[in-house]
């Protein structure tokens, strides 16, 4: 295997458990590398400045400067960083701020340890990583917010078929609702499914239905 | 001697007019807000037309016939069961359906015994109207204390409040005045002079209730019930 | 008239008049203590509601900003542990699910409480969220319209947001409604605030009311201590339209 350099990494929380928690995993990981935690958004920005990290994992709400903030000045002046929000609850709001601030994605911090590394990994390739747990409703709202990050506006062309399926999706169908709507087998459903993923190069429902809305495939009311 | 008494008859006869047609504002504002307030409160503007109606009835009663006692015999009876029937769709609490007809009922033996039985209905008869005017004052009452312990908004804005205050007036005043002449016998002459005052007391009890259908709400608030 | 009878005469007068002003006497001082009682029971209701509105969002902050982070924590530091033993390994995985549940009740708890998007963001947002969650969960299909520039102060946005709970809920639970449309508007010095369902409706003198209870006398008291007015028109089949006005109040 040859030796490529690790992704560096840089945390804030203010709890301080939940961060050496985070740390000892992440560290014990191949190819990541802790370079420094800090409690809330002033002392992350002073990390962020000496250590210019690839990836910040950040808590939303921080004692002094909350992540919302810190994000907003880091994306600013480093927009080579590629930050993550923390959030501990599926809040909407917040997260549709933090994205809006410049996050490229976000997890709840209840996340599987594989889902977090998921979600660095995607965002280090910057593409944008909604947490599993996201809702249609919430992907609408990322939708309709100023969240664009620049992978997201490269308009693959979709046959008619897929563009129906797609607005189905938005519409919160399962592929078995698809399958009768549609008089497919759910096989067949599931198979454009994937080629949807794949066209769009995202990885959830919600990345579709953030991409499609973004692209105008799909119109919220 | 009080100066009411020296005036002549001819003006004194012009005061007395102009006085009990004073219901006339009530009721002009009444034909323009009925559409537009609550069932409940309806019934008070019925109130003042059958109020005017009477007023006019009896002007006409009196020229033709020389009496207006049969209509006035009448028309207490009629308001009496009105304003029994608005005191009871006004109960905030609780409406008890067993109070309000056993006061019909006792309006309604009251007024047969005074007008069939003891006297003639040709005759103005006090024997009713002093009943009718304590169960009125009774109620009116009761509406006020239900108001101030219930009530939440300003009183002197309050229609139901207006009202009752109105009732309680006339129909303290009235009753007095009834049992008077009921218990003793009075010269024409002074009877008259009582009506004087007694459409003094009329003159203000109408203008509180043309405040009244002036500031009757066009919605239902909501009041809840306790 | 003779002589006797004019004393008598003089003798009522002299008596209307003193029976006259013991009323005014009486109705003047009934609605001065009106008045002043009712001062006094708007401030000890605004106490009461602003105590129990500041516990709810201390115990909500508690929850929300302490407990969920220190759990999230803890389940990040049983994902740490590596173990290849396939009993602890579903033991570790049982725990996880627990935390999870958790967590998500915390969510909903603090939610319930006090909810964020109604301190961070106003009412408006908080409202639009409340009503796009309800329409999801529920049979009840919410929409929800503001006029533009609406501003609202913070302290009524979080009476009148709970007011709007109320009286979904109410809709939901008793009238079985499967449409509610909220409006917020401002009209000169007033914001109105209506909330139409479709549900059963009621007598609104009926007794049923009493038996609604503690839900709508809250609205009541919400709506008092804004000083504003509260209008209700329904009736059986015909749904019920809260018309909520209360006077304008510029944040500054």
């Amino acid at each position: 295997m040859t030796q490529t350099a690790p992704i560096t990494i840089l945390l804030a929380d203010d709890h301080e458990i939940y961060l050496d928690g985070l740390q000892s995993m992440l560290s014990k990981q191949p190819g990541l590398e802790v370079r420094g935690t800090a409690s809330n958004g002033q002392q992350l920005i002073g990390l962020a400045k000496k250590q210019k990290p690839d990836i910040i994992l950040t808590d939303i709400l921080m004692p002094e400067m909350d992540g919302i903030e810190a994000t907003r000045i880091l994306s600013r002046d480093y927009p080579a960083i590629n930050i993550i929000a923390l959030s501990v609850f599926n809040e909407d709001n917040l997260i549709v701020d933090m994205l809006e601030a410049g996050a490229k994605g976000y997890l709840v911090k209840n996340a599987h340890k594989s889902e977090i590394l998921e979600a660095i990994h995607t965002v280090h390739q910057n593409q944008p990583y909604y947490c599993r747990s996201t809702t249609t409703r919430l992907a609408r709202l990322i939708a309709r917010s100023k969240f664009t990050p620049e992978s997201l506006i490269q308009v693959a062309s979709f046959s008619d078929k897929e563009k129906e399926i797609i607005k189905l999706i938005c519409e919160e169908k399962t592929s078995k609702e698809i399958a009768k709507t549609l008089y497919m087998g759910i096989r067949t459903v599931e198979g454009y499914r994937l080629k949807i993923l794949e066209k769009m190069n995202v990885k959830s429902v919600a990345g579709i239905v953030v991409y499609a809305v973004k692209n105008g495939l799909y119109k919220v009311e | 001697m009080p100066a009411l008494l020296s005036i002549d008859p001819m003006s004194s006869y012009f005061i007395l007019m102009l006085f009990s047609y004073s219901i006339l504002p009530a009721a002009v504002i009444a034909c323009f807000r009925y559409s537009k307030v609550p069932a409940d409160n309806r019934l008070f503007f019925l109130i003042v037309w059958v109020a005017l109606f009477n007023e006019i009835l009896s002007d006409i009663f009196a020229v033709t016939f020389g009496s207006s006692a049969v209509n006035g015999n009448i028309y207490v009876l009629v308001e009496a069961i009105l304003y029994c029937l608005l005191f009871y769709r006004w109960q905030v609490q609780r409406r008890r359906k067993y109070v309000f007809w056993s006061l019909i009922g006792l309006l309604l033996v009251a007024w047969i015994s005074d007008n069939l039985i003891l006297h003639t209905v040709v005759q103005t008869n006090s024997l009713f109207r002093i009943v009718y005017s304590f169960i009125l004052v009774f109620l009116a009452l009761d509406q006020i204390n239900q108001l101030i312990t219930g009530e939440r908004e300003n009183l002197l804005k309050n229609a139901r409040f207006l009202v009752s205050v109105g009732v309680v007036i006339f129909f303290t005043y009235k009753a007095i005045i009834e049992l008077l002449f009921w218990l003793l016998p009075f010269s024409k002459g002074f009877q008259f002079s009582i009506y004087i005052l007694m459409d003094c007391v009329n003159l203000l009890v109408n203008l509180i209730f043309a405040l009244a259908a002036l500031w009757i709400p066009t919605k239902q608030k909501f009041i809840l019930p306790s | 008239m003779d002589t006797n009878e004019t004393k008598i005469y003089l003798a009522i007068l002299i008596a209307a008049g003193i029976l006259g002003v013991f009323l005014v006497f009486f109705v003047a001082t009934m609605i001065r203590h009106h008045r002043r009682n009712r001062a006094l029971y708007l401030e000890k209701l605004q106490a009461e509601i602003r105590t129990l509105e500041n516990e709810r969002k201390r115990i909500a902050a508690d929850l929300h900003d302490d407990l969920g982070p220190l759990l999230s924590a803890v389940k990040m530091l049983i994902g740490n542990v590596d173990t290849t033993a396939d009993e602890d390994r579903s033991t570790l995985d049982k725990a996880n699910l627990h935390i999870d549940t958790i967590l998500g009740q915390l969510h909903v708890i603090s939610n319930n409480l006090m909810p964020q998007a109604l301190i961070r963001k106003g009412l408006i947002v908080a409202v639009e969220e409340l009503a796009s969650e309800r329409s999801d969960k529920g049979a009840m299909q919410i929409g929800f319209s503001v006029e533009k520039d609406v501003v609202v102060d913070p302290e009524q946005g979080i009476h009148l947001y709970r007011i709007i709970g109320e009286v979904i809920h109410n809709a939901e639970k008793h009238a079985q409604a499967s449409r509610m449309d909220i409006k917020l508007q401002a009209s000169g010095e007033k914001l109105l605030l209506s909330l139409k369902d479709n549900g059963k409706g009621f007598d609104s003198r009926n007794s049923e009311i009493a038996q609604r209870g503690l839900g709508l006398k809250n609205v009541v008291s919400r709506v008092e201590t804004l000083k504003g007015s509260l209008y209700l028109d329904s009736g059986p089949e015909k749904g019920t339209l809260y018309t909520i006005e209360i006077p304008l109040k510029q944040s500054l």
